[in-house]
């Protein structure tokens, strides 16, 4: 305040001055005559101002701003670019793996899937010399602390002390048992299981059950081969003895068979490459929230305006508005899911029919405070056309607010999207989109090692909702000529 | 401040009170979370699980399954059938007391309730959706319920006296006691009937029904909570071992009852196979849970439509002349990897949920032979066999090409999106059987249909190429499971069919032939009657017309029930009631599930050979 | 805490069971008010709420036609195992068997009646209006307590926010504002039930009687709009600090806190105050994740149950309560708004006519 007075003190002082100094001029000396130039007088006030050019001035001049415009940018751009990328997943396919045909599910591990153990140096395998560089392993001569998954799933851990030609010796509660290998070939081990009574012959037949956890020697992605029922490990990870039986140089771990190409974000419960369906969802939901988002805002600032400024048709539109917004969306969604069967373009048709109305009352809002301001009045009184207030008068005024609007117009009805799945009326898991992405992934949210199924959708969702605000607000800033001023 | 001091006195009295209290009466209470509220207690008119849940535990049949799935005396004592084989006569017991929510004595229950109930049951005015199971073999029901007579007295529901009642079928009926531990053959007593009026069963009182079974529903509200006690007042009270069931209610129950189930706020909880898969890497959780029992009340099947009634953009006629040709058809059976279809439902143990035939194994046994084991149908096995489905493929494609079939053949799959994992089925069908069989040869094209009417806008209008489809077992009898397949049915619309494989020498569909020949068996002979059937399941399946899959009821659950311990049947409400049932100090584990399931056989076994 | 409750209880009870009078009620006095000041709103009120009626009918007759349309099968449980004519007996016991035209007279007839009908499907035989009457109270304390808990931390927040653009509660509450509306609600929900009770170690649900477990609902419940209360206000507040006469008022030297509630701050509370009384009036409805979370028997999925269930009467005595809410809050939001700003005005003459 101090300081304002002070500059205001300094400059009557100067007009002072420069008053002082023309004090004792004539007339004629201060003043010329000028030509009359019949250009200058068709001139009108001329500036270069430009409201939007300053606008985006402005908008530019927001650095976090710019950063998000274009994280947003690069995200959109990527949906459309990742299924085109090499070696990507079909979001649908539902992955198997090769060795057993089971489904892949949940995994998490980067480019492989579940881990079952670790095993420590010095473990024995059973290999088998096929050139210089690789072994041949049958992954069935391990001395370690196995677990095994019986028919009804229970976990028993016991140590696997020795393999026989068919037989396993076992050891279970400190007491030796023998178990019956049903498949000594290959990679599989499926051990015949259930109550670990020790046969009397050898050659009695066990109660026989599967395990469903297939399990192969893994290495890294880049050392392991596969052909047939072997598995090829490099050399210089093993150390052959002249039996013929191999031991691991290093810790090893025990997986499912990697997959060709990694699943970047895992797998989800149905088995499905979690990577491609987040992408594929994202296109989806912005696709779904990018065409409702025009409608909303097409139809709502058009009618926003009528509703607002058009007193004659307040009350009309009111009691429109009344009728649609009080039809619940629910049974238009139920109706035009049964009539139609359920798909995108049916969700986007039952959004775009209701969710215009919330932006037409905002609109109605904002001009029913502003429409009486003197300045309308005046405008009025000179005979200005009802279209021209409303377009050169009432809308640059709402510019700041309804970019805010619009710009959370796209997030908005992607999070509507959230709750029709969340009632059950979404789109099936068989369109992938990120409502029923995160949908699935909150039904795990309690299910300990599965909330990464969460994770991955809710933080697209979340980056498209933060940079549409800020770039919203940011815009919503630089709208208001006020701030053109730099 | 004196008051204040008074006022913590008070506070003190009144919790050492309640610690008094509960300590003295040391109830057991088994609490659980329920997320489908019922919309009705009127037992007479419900047909949904749900909603029978409640009425088997507070309201008792005329007989019961015991544990091991045999009919034995509940409100009836002993019962005998006439001659001609129609008339059932039942003699009650007359211990057996109606209480209200309060478990105060209101009257007997005699032999007029269970006119009354038939009575109740087949006016019209009460749209009981349990009425067909009455009309469809009781003598002059469906008249009566159909407005032809008002006269009672044509029905075959007679009181013979206070505690005798007698039904009587329209034709002699050997399954008919397996109906009766059902919904719609339960007691009404008239004189609350005419007390409440409009009000009986209306689900927002407990008032408003009567109680005559092991519990009494001692608090309901709805959307909130609801409590079982124990009937004070049951005759077989000496059985019911759990002294209060509290059921809170919560849409999210599927989410937070694994959590409250850890956290011990409740003692059961379903458990999805994404948290099975979870639980079961730690053995300290992995041992609070153990397997669903199977009763086998559903049996799913895949199907083929021989109706066509889709859109031409799924080309309905190219379809028909495929689905017409077996071969085709028994490319699809051989080819079909329903292990891997399986594991969507259930990817720990799918085989388990596999059946190789249309109906389960252990409801229908005769002289110790399992129906699924007699005649035509034994040994039946569905084994995948990609070369065998090659060979069919092979014969079929060159028949096809003859008949004028465009290649792939479109197949439409719908699924219902509201029902959980049903898409992903889809997909894995889709997947497997275009890689095992060519997608030059057939394309696969799963939609998902309306989430509300489905069944009406695909599977009963013909809008399907291919899809699974389900029965729920109304009793214990062979001739339940053909109602899908009967000339009017709604399923496959076989009657359509113009495969020449399936028509006998006159032009008819044999599979007809022989299932009228199967039902005009006599009841008396059950063998022979129960081959007759089997024969006719056997042709469904090994026509391929059919594809057996099984049940869509599997995975875990957690649980402090035995549930060995209670009732045991596919159909009724034996896997409703809580009646015999201890509560357990500690969660039932899988180790311990197979054990009680051993003993279970075991004593089981022991039975039937002391018969 | 239960006395308390029970009052709470039977002023809900009271509130339901006369929902149409009170709603009477309260636009005679919001009128009586506008009588005293505003004569001209009076007039204006009157004539809205006339054709509110119309508009009533419009909703009632549209939401009709539209439910009469649903699948026939969902109206009939156990469909397969039923014969043609025990369908159609069903489907008479539900009255969907008469002409439409008829079927909606006896409606109307009704309705005039005061008789909502009974609940075809949730509960069945009950009267709808017991059943709203039941669950209405919680929703609507739950509610309006969460609401004014979002108004207590939303407004200042919003107001700090705009004061100090570009300082400390600018960034906080820009950051709470992202937050809460960059991850999804039914996501922070559960996590907040999840842990919030761990560490208040108390249950997952919800119980009456005991006051600790409102605490996390109402909590949670208050989040999003509390966002959305701060963000607008703090848009709002901007858009006015920059104009001229807020301007002069500072180089007339007004207090900047003065400046800031007298004038920014009314200013820009205007169009925010229009959707007050309607959010007041919708805490009846209740919220779906919130109820479905705790176990609340509240109104939160009534109507989506309902008309999942196929349940007629009870989705159009909703959509009858929700109409009227909504008619009635839009107006008193409109009366509300220019008792505010006096330069608002719904009567006088202008604009296109």
């Amino acid at each position: 305040m101090k300081l304002f007075f002070e500059g205001k003190k300094r400059r009557v002082e100067d007009n002072i001055n420069q008053a002082a100094k023309y004090a004792g001029l004539s007339d004629e000396e201060l003043f010329t005559l000028a030509e009359f130039d019949p250009d200058a007088g068709e001139k009108t006030g001329y500036s270069n101002y430009s409201y939007w050019r300053s606008t985006f001035r402005a908008f530019l001049h927001n650095r976090l701003a710019l950063f998000m415009l274009i994280i947003l940018t690069l995200l959109v751009l990527f949906t459309f670019v990742q299924p085109l990328l090499p070696d990507q997943y079909d979001p649908l396919k539902v992955q198997t793996n090769p060795l057993n045909n089971s489904k892949i599910i949940s995994a998490r591990a980067p480019s492989t899937t579940t881990v079952y153990m670790s095993v420590p140096a010095g473990t024995m395998l059973y290999a088998k010399k096929v050139d210089e560089e690789w072994y041949g392993v049958r992954n069935s001569g391990l001395t370690i602390q196995s677990t095994v998954t019986t028919k009804g799933s229970n976990l028993v851990y016991f140590t696997v002390l020795d393999y026989g030609e068919e037989w396993t010796k076992i050891e279970y509660e400190d007491e030796i048992y023998y178990i019956k290998k049903t498949d000594t070939d290959g990679a599989l081990i499926e051990f015949g299981f259930r109550k670990l009574t020790k046969p009397e012959k050898l050659t009695d037949t066990p109660y026989v059950t599967y395990s469903n956890n297939c399990i192969a020697l893994y290495a890294e992605p880049e050392d392991i081969s596969q052909d047939g029922d072997y598995l090829y490990v490099e050399a210089q990870y093993l150390d052959v003895r002249e039996d013929g039986t191999a031991v691991t140089k290093g810790e090893t771990e025990l997986r499912d068979y990697p997959s060709k190409m990694p699943f970047l974000l895992g797998t989800n419960s149905a088995g499905q490459d979690l990577w491609a369906r987040i992408w594929s969802g994202t296109r989806t939901s912005l696709w779904i929230g990018f065409v409702v988002a025009v409608f909303e805002v097409l139809i709502g600032i058009v009618v926003g305006i009528i509703w607002g400024y058009v007193r004659a048709l307040d009350r009309i539109i009111t009691e429109i508005y009344n009728v649609i917004d009080n039809i619940p969306t629910t049974i238009i969604l139920v109706l035009v899911s049964y009539i139609m069967r359920p798909s995108i373009s049916t969700l986007i048709l039952a959004m775009s029919l209701t969710r215009w109305l919330g932006m037409a009352r905002f609109i109605r809002n904002q001009i029913i405070i502003i429409r009486d301001r003197d300045y309308n009045l005046a405008s009025r009184c000179l005979g200005t056309e009802p279209a021209r207030i409303m377009v050169k008068n009432l809308l640059p005024y709402l510019v700041s607010v309804i970019m805010l609007r619009m710009a959370l117009a796209i997030p908005n009805a992607i999070s509507s999207e959230v709750f029709i799945t969340y009632i059950g009326l979404g789109l099936s898991v068989k369109t992938p989109s990120l409502g029923n992405l995160i949908i699935e992934g909150k039904r795990l949210i309690t299910v300990e090692g599965q909330q990464y199924q969460l994770l991955y959708s809710s933080l697209v969702l979340s980056v498209i909702t933060i940079s549409f605000y800020i770039i919203g607000n940011a815009f919503a800033d630089a709208a208001d000529p006020k701030n053109h001023v730099l | 401040m004196k008051k204040l001091l008074a006022l913590a006195l008070c506070l003190m009295l009144m919790l050492s009170c309640m610690a008094l209290g509960s300590a003295e009466q040391a109830q057991t209470v088994y609490r659980t979370l329920y997320s489908g509220e019922v919309s009705t207690l009127n037992y007479l008119t419900t047909s949904t699980t749900n909603e029978f849940t409640i009425s088997a535990n507070v309201v008792d049949t005329l007989i019961e399954h015991d544990r091991f799935g045999q009919l034995v005396p509940c409100l009836a004592t002993d019962w005998e059938l006439s001659e001609d084989g129609c008339t059932w006569t039942f003699h009650l017991r007359k211990d057996a007391t109606w209480v209200n929510s309060k478990g105060e004595f209101y009257a007997n229950v005699t032999a007029e309730d269970f006119v009354t109930s038939a009575k109740y049951v087949l006016d019209a005015a009460n749209a009981s959706s349990t009425a067909w199971i009455l009309t469809d073999y009781i003598l002059g029901a469906e008249a009566y319920n159909e407005g032809e007579t008002t006269d009672f007295e044509t029905v075959g529901v007679k009181a013979l006296d206070e505690y005798t009642v007698a039904y009587t079928t329209f034709e002699p009926c050997p399954y008919f006691l397996s109906m009766l531990d059902y919904v719609c053959y339960m007691p009404l007593n008239a004189a609350f009937l005419a007390e409440v009026g409009d009000q009986f069963g209306v689900a927002s009182s407990p008032d408003n029904i009567l109680y005559c079974g092991a519990y009494i529903l001692s608090e309901l509200k709805p959307q909130e909570k609801r409590v079982y006690t124990k009937n004070q007042a049951y005759w077989d009270k000496e059985h019911v071992y759990i002294d209060a069931i509290e059921q809170t209610y919560n849409l999210e129950a599927s989410t937070l009852s694994p959590e409250m189930y850890l956290r011990g706020e409740i003692d059961a909880a379903d458990i999805s196979t994404e948290v099975a898969a979870a639980w079961l890497k730690d053995p300290d959780k992995a041992a609070r849970i153990h397997p669903v029992r199977q009763y086998g009340q559903y049996s799913y099947f895949w199907t083929f439509d021989f109706d066509a009634n889709f859109d031409e953009e799924y080309e309905p006629a190219n379809w028909l002349i495929a689905v017409n040709n077996e071969n085709f058809r028994q490319s699809f059976k051989f080819a079909l990897d329903r292990v891997r279809a399986k594991s969507a439902i259930e990817p720990n143990n799918p085989e388990d949920l596999l059946w190789d035939t249309i109906m389960p194994e252990g409801i229908c046994v005769n002289e110790g032979l399992d129906y699924t084991d007699t005649g035509a149908l034994s040994g039946m096995e569905i084994v995948m066999d990609t070369e065998k489905a090659l060979e069919y493929k092979a014969k079929a494609v060159e028949e096809l090409t003859a008949a004028g079939a465009t290649f792939p053949i479109k197949v439409l799959v719908p699924y219902n999106p509201s029902s959980n994992n049903w898409a992903n089925e889809c997909l894995i069908v889709e997947q497997q059987l275009e890689e095992a069989l060519g997608s030059d040869y057939i394309d696969l094209i799963v939609e998902p249909g309306p989430s509300s009417g489905f069944l009406g806008a695909v599977r009963r209008s013909g809008n399907y190429a291919f899809l699974k489809c389900n029965w729920g077992l109304d009793f214990d009898d062979p001739v339940n499971l053909t109602e899908p397949f009967k000339e009017t049915n709604n399923y496959n619309f076989m009657i359509n069919a113009t495969d020449p494989a399936l028509m006998g020498e006159d032009g008819t569909l044999e599979y007809y032939k022989l299932l009228n020949a199967a039902k005009a068996m006599p009841g008396n002979d059950v063998n022979a009657r129960y081959e007759a059937f089997a024969e006719a399941e056997a042709y469904l399946i090994n026509h391929a017309i059919v594809i057996p899959y099984g049940s869509d009821n599997g995975g875990y659950t957690a649980s402090l029930l035995n549930t060995f311990e209670g009732q045991f049947g596919a159909t009724g409400l034996a896997s409703c009631r809580y009646k015999g049932m201890h509560l357990l100090d500690k969660p039932m584990s899988t180790s311990d599930y197979f054990e009680a399931y051993l003993d279970w056989l075991d004593e089981r076994d022991a039975l039937i050979d002391a018969e | 805490m239960n006395r308390l409750w029970q009052f709470f209880e039977a002023c809900g009870r009271f509130i339901s069971a006369h929902w149409l009078t009170l709603v009477i009620l309260i636009v005679i006095l919001a009128g009586f008010f506008a009588l005293m000041a505003w004569r001209h709103l009076v007039k204006y009120s009157l004539k809205r709420l006339g054709a509110s009626v119309l508009t009533l009918l419009i909703i009632i007759t549209v939401v009709f036609v539209l439910l009469r349309n649903m699948p026939e099968e969902g109206f009939i449980e156990n469909y397969d195992k039923l014969s043609k004519e025990q369908r159609l007996q069903k489907l008479e016991s539900l009255g969907l068997t008469k002409p439409i035209y008829e079927q909606f007279w006896n409606f109307l007839k009704n309705l005039f009646r005061g008789d909502f009908g009974k609940s075809t499907k949730y509960s069945i035989n009950r009267d709808v209006m017991k059943i709203i009457a039941e669950k209405a109270p919680l929703s609507m304390i739950l509610g309006v307590i969460s609401m004014a808990l979002s108004l207590v931390m939303g407004i200042p927040l919003g107001a700090a926010m705009a004061r100090k653009k570009g300082k400390f509660w600018d960034r906080f509450g820009t950051a709470f504002i992202v937050f809460i509306n960059a991850v999804p609600a039914a996501v922070y929900y559960i996590f907040i039930q999840l842990y919030g009770t761990k560490l208040m170690s108390i249950d997952l649900t919800f119980s009456r009687g005991d006051p600790v477990t409102w605490i996390l609902p109402i909590f949670s419940m208050s989040l999003g709009s509390a966002a959305s209360y701060a963000m607008w206000l703090r848009r709002y507040m901007l858009d006015e600090i920059n104009k001229d006469y807020i301007r002069l008022a500072r180089a007339k030297g007004v207090p900047g806190r003065k400046l800031m509630f007298r004038h920014v701050f009314r200013n820009a509370f205007v169009p925010m105050i229009q959707y007050i009384p309607a959010s007041l009036l919708y805490t009846v409805a209740g919220s779906l994740y919130i109820e479905s979370l705790y176990s609340i028997p509240g109104m939160g999925g009534l109507l989506v149950q309902a008309i999942g269930l196929q349940d007629n009467p009870l989705v159009q005595a909703l959509v009858m309560i929700y109409s009227c809410i909504g008619i009635v809050g839009l107006l008193l939001g409109d009366l509300l708004m220019a008792t505010i700003d006096p330069r608002i005005n719904f009567v006088k003459k202008g604009g296109v006519r």
